[in-house]
């Protein structure tokens, strides 16, 4: 895969582009300022573009900033925001959206997981961190209060945008299991069935971002 | 003189008076040095005096020819030399050289000593207007010539007929007028305006040192402590006295302050009175109770009477302040009253200067309070300004220092003693407004200083989180990150690769920790808006809470202490509240940022529980929070953030 990465502090950015190389991807450029990156990807249509929250040149969300440009000139440009902590409100506009993901920048020490999320948002998935999932999964909400404690952790995994199959594997359960969960959550939230694994993610997000 | 046509009548009866007083004065004179060589006694000369009436009258006519007072001292000045020339008249009947018809005159002349008081009672009843007090008075009025009359015609009929039955009647008649005339003064004071009061009140005074003295007169001949010719003075006064004041009452009523000057005279006086009265009491009743008059008796009356003389003095002279002097009692009053406002905290000091313009009623009237931080004055809103050129000043001064200027509008300099009085009598308020004013500065520095630390505060909380997320916990991660790198050289199966994992899950947790940190420092989504952060603090909330802000962006100061106050309050909230539902709602009114935080939990919580931090807070940036509630209705916390502009 082709990567584009984002990333001010350099001490990181090489990090994460070691990290990327040495699971087999090409990383074709890394810069640490968000006033060249929307031009970056332009030219060079990665695969994925992982980009730091705060950059230069003001320090504040000047990466959201640039993501939310890039998607107005490439609508399917998948992008891996990352950030120390959770602000999600340049992002919030693109949760909800396809190809999109959004991960504290420690998930990085977790290789393998950061190496799928990476995978799955190129491929049009989703990849949520599961701090903001707990924000955006408010247990005192009229709709989720009909959840079960074990729907609710089904729910938490399938918003982060794994599979049934991942979500069968981080809970021990079969994955037949987990699909009776998931027609379960989609009744009692009147939401729309669908069998379509990333459809089916994003009905979720939207719904929970309805909620905030 | 009747061909001077551009003569007033007023002159014109002066200058007749003057006439006969000149007549009769060299007949007294002619009387004693000439061929008759009457013999005389003191009383005789003393009648002379009555030039001085005369001259007094002179003046009034000069100076002012409109008041019927200046004739009538002139009339008064006759009246006291003719009736005792016409007596030495008399007296040259007992002489070798009797003047023609002195027999006759001798007979009548003692019959005509109330025609010398009647002027006296004309000048009461008419006084200082020239008009009776009212048209039943007209009555009083006619009654002087004729009680006058009668007195003669009682004396004559007792000469001739030798029968005293007319005198007694004639007498009370005179008494009974005289009594009357005197209360039409009173009347006219009761009910007069300001300046005729100020007349009267002179005239009163010289009348009281006229009773006072023939009193004393009287009790000095009747113990035999003086002879009788204290009468000689009393009549001597009562020629000096009377027409001196009344002369002053026409020209120069405002010369002092006759109010104060009559209620400080009547006010000792009834307080002798009271005294005497006292110690005769307090003798007599020993004296009954222990069956003997003793000295010991004596002297415990005279202490007594000595130590009820002080507070009784403040009475009587309050009471007779408030009749009298009413004007001025009243200015006084009304200070005091307005001072014991302040006192009990219903008023403000700094409205001394409305209070002030209200006593004295000058509109104009302005307190310039002198600075207490250094030269200058400042007005009672604690504003530096300048004394105005214009105006009378009034320094108020309070242990050696000038604390306050009074300035009153140039005029009456009634009015500026009336001011004086006023500002002595709040002089408390005055002090204490301009303490205040101090205070009150030193209160807004720190104020402003609070403001300043607490700015201080969130801008280096802001940067402390900062540097905990780009800095520490970057390096942390990165870190982390050389040590992924250096794993993948090592064999899965090496026990070190175990070891690196539990670093990094290490790594990981301190990573947590920092994020926790620097989220209590400062919440990392107030970027994100007060709406955002205030969703993620209550998104872990075990109960439903309504988020509503309605605030455009203020800044990061005023952001922040809201996110604070809801945090608190929420926290509140869930430890006490036992709530189902809770409410937050900011929103923006003009220039404040309004927070209000309510909850439908047991309520009841007292006002100051637990809000003294949220309170601090909210005081430093100059607002206020407070907390409503009741017993099973939940309870509402506001908070009131000025945003400035």
């Amino acid at each position: 895969m082709r990567v584009v990465v984002a990333e001010d502090s350099a001490l990181f950015r090489e990090g994460v582009v070691r990290l990327l190389e040495a699971a087999g991807h090409e990383v074709v450029d890394a810069l640490g300022d968000a006033g060249i990156l929307v031009e970056s990807v332009e030219r060079h249509r990665p695969d994925i573009a992982i980009i730091d929250v705060r950059m230069p040149p003001t320090h504040t969300d000047d990466g959201a900033v640039a993501a939310t440009r890039i998607r107005a000139i490439l609508p399917h440009q998948p992008i891996l925001m990352l950030s120390q902590h959770v602000e999600i409100v340049h992002s919030t506009s693109l949760v909800s959206t396809g190809a999109f993901g959004y991960l504290l920048k420690d998930r990085v020490l977790r290789v393998d997981a950061f190496l799928d999320a990476v995978v799955r948002v190129a491929a049009g998935g989703s990849a949520l961190d599961p701090l903001i999932v707990g924000a955006l999964i408010r247990p005192a909400e009229a709709g989720l209060a009909r959840l079960t404690v074990r729907e609710r952790d089904v729910l938490a995994l399938v918003a982060e945008g794994h599979s049934n199959a991942a979500v069968a594997r981080s809970l021990v359960l079969a994955e037949r299991t987990v699909e009776t969960h998931m027609r379960a959550i989609f009744r009692k939230l009147l939401l729309e069935e669908s069998t379509d694994g990333h459809r089916r993610v994003l009905a979720v997000l939207a719904f929970l971002r309805a909620l905030q | 003189m009747g061909h001077d046509v551009g003569m007033t009548g007023g002159a014109r009866v002066a200058v007749l008076s003057t006439l006969a007083t000149v007549g009769a004065g060299i007949a007294i004179l002619v009387a004693i040095a000439g061929p008759a060589r009457v013999p005389v006694g003191p009383e005789a000369l003393a009648n002379l005096a009555s030039i001085f009436p005369l001259a007094l009258g002179w003046i009034l006519v000069v100076r002012a020819p409109s008041s019927p007072v200046g004739p009538i001292l002139t009339v008064l000045a006759a009246a006291l030399i003719v009736i005792p020339a016409l007596d030495t008249w008399g007296y040259t009947a007992f002489s070798d050289s009797p003047w023609w018809g002195s027999s006759l005159v001798a007979v009548v002349s003692p019959a005509l000593w109330a025609w010398q008081i009647a002027p006296f009672l004309a000048l009461l009843v008419i006084f200082p207007s020239g008009l009776l007090p009212g048209i039943r008075w007209r009555v009083v009025a006619s009654l002087i010539p004729v009680s006058a009359a009668s007195i003669t015609v009682a004396l004559l009929v007792e000469r001739w007929a030798a029968s005293d039955a007319l005198v007694l009647p004639a007498l009370v008649m005179l008494l009974s007028v005289a009594i009357a005339c005197l209360g039409s003064v009173i009347v006219r004071y009761r009910v007069g305006d300001e300046n005729e009061k100020r007349q009267l009140g002179w005239l009163i005074l010289a009348s009281l040192c006229v009773v006072v003295l023939m009193a004393a007169s009287w009790v000095g001949v009747f113990f035999n402590l003086v002879d009788s010719a204290a009468f000689g003075v009393f009549l001597l006064s009562l020629v000096v006295l009377v027409p001196t004041a009344v002369t002053i009452a026409v020209l120069r009523h405002d010369l002092f302050e006759i109010e104060r000057l009559l209620g400080d005279v009547v006010a000792w006086i009834a307080t002798t009175l009271a005294a005497a009265a006292l110690v005769a009491a307090l003798v007599l009743g020993l004296g009954a109770l222990l069956g003997s008059y003793t000295t010991a008796g004596l002297a415990a009356a005279v202490f007594v009477a000595a130590v009820a003389l002080l507070p009784l003095h403040h009475r009587i002279h309050r009471a007779v302040g408030g009749v009298i002097d009413r004007d001025r009692t009243m200015v006084r009053e009304r200070m005091a009253r307005f001072v014991e406002r302040v006192r009990e905290g219903s008023a403000e000091p700094e409205e001394v200067e409305a209070a002030l313009a209200d006593a004295v009623g000058d509109d104009a009237l302005r307190v310039y309070l002198t600075d207490p931080a250094g030269a200058g004055t400042v007005n009672t809103r604690g504003e530096a300004e300048e004394l105005p050129e214009r105006g009378v000043r009034i320094p108020l001064t309070s242990a050696g220092l000038t604390i306050a200027v009074v300035v009153v509008g140039e005029g009456s300099s009634r009015r500026v003693r009336r001011a004086r009085l006023a500002l002595e009598a709040s002089s408390l308020a005055v002090d204490v407004s301009r303490l205040n004013l101090g205070l009150r500065r030193a209160l807004a520095d720190v104020e402003e200083s609070r403001r300043r630390v607490w700015t201080a505060a969130v801008h280096e909380r802001t940067r402390i989180e900062r540097d905990l997320h780009d800095g520490a916990q970057q390096q942390l991660v990165a870190v982390g990150m050389k040590l992924r790198a250096a794993q993948r050289q090592v064999d899965p199966a090496n026990s070190a690769s175990a070891d690196i994992d539990k670093a990094v899950e290490m790594l990981e947790r301190t990573v947590g920790d920092l994020r926790e940190l620097a989220h209590g420092v400062r919440p990392p989504r107030l970027e994100d808006g007060l709406d955002a952060a205030l969703r993620d603090l209550v998104a872990g909330s075990p109960i439903p809470v309504d988020v509503r802000v309605d605030a455009a962006v203020v800044t990061d100061v005023i952001t922040t202490t809201a996110y604070f106050v809801v945090s608190e309050a929420m926290a509140n909230v869930l430890k006490h509240a036992r709530a189902t539902r809770v409410g937050i709602h900011v929103r923006r009114e003009r220039d404040e940022l309004h927070v209000r935080v309510t909850d439908d939990g047991v309520g009841g919580v007292p006002a100051t529980f637990a809000l003294t931090a949220l309170r601090d807070r909210v005081a430093s940036i100059g607002g206020s929070a407070e907390a409503t509630s009741s017993p099973g209705r939940g309870t509402t916390i506001t908070a009131v953030l000025p945003c400035g502009s």
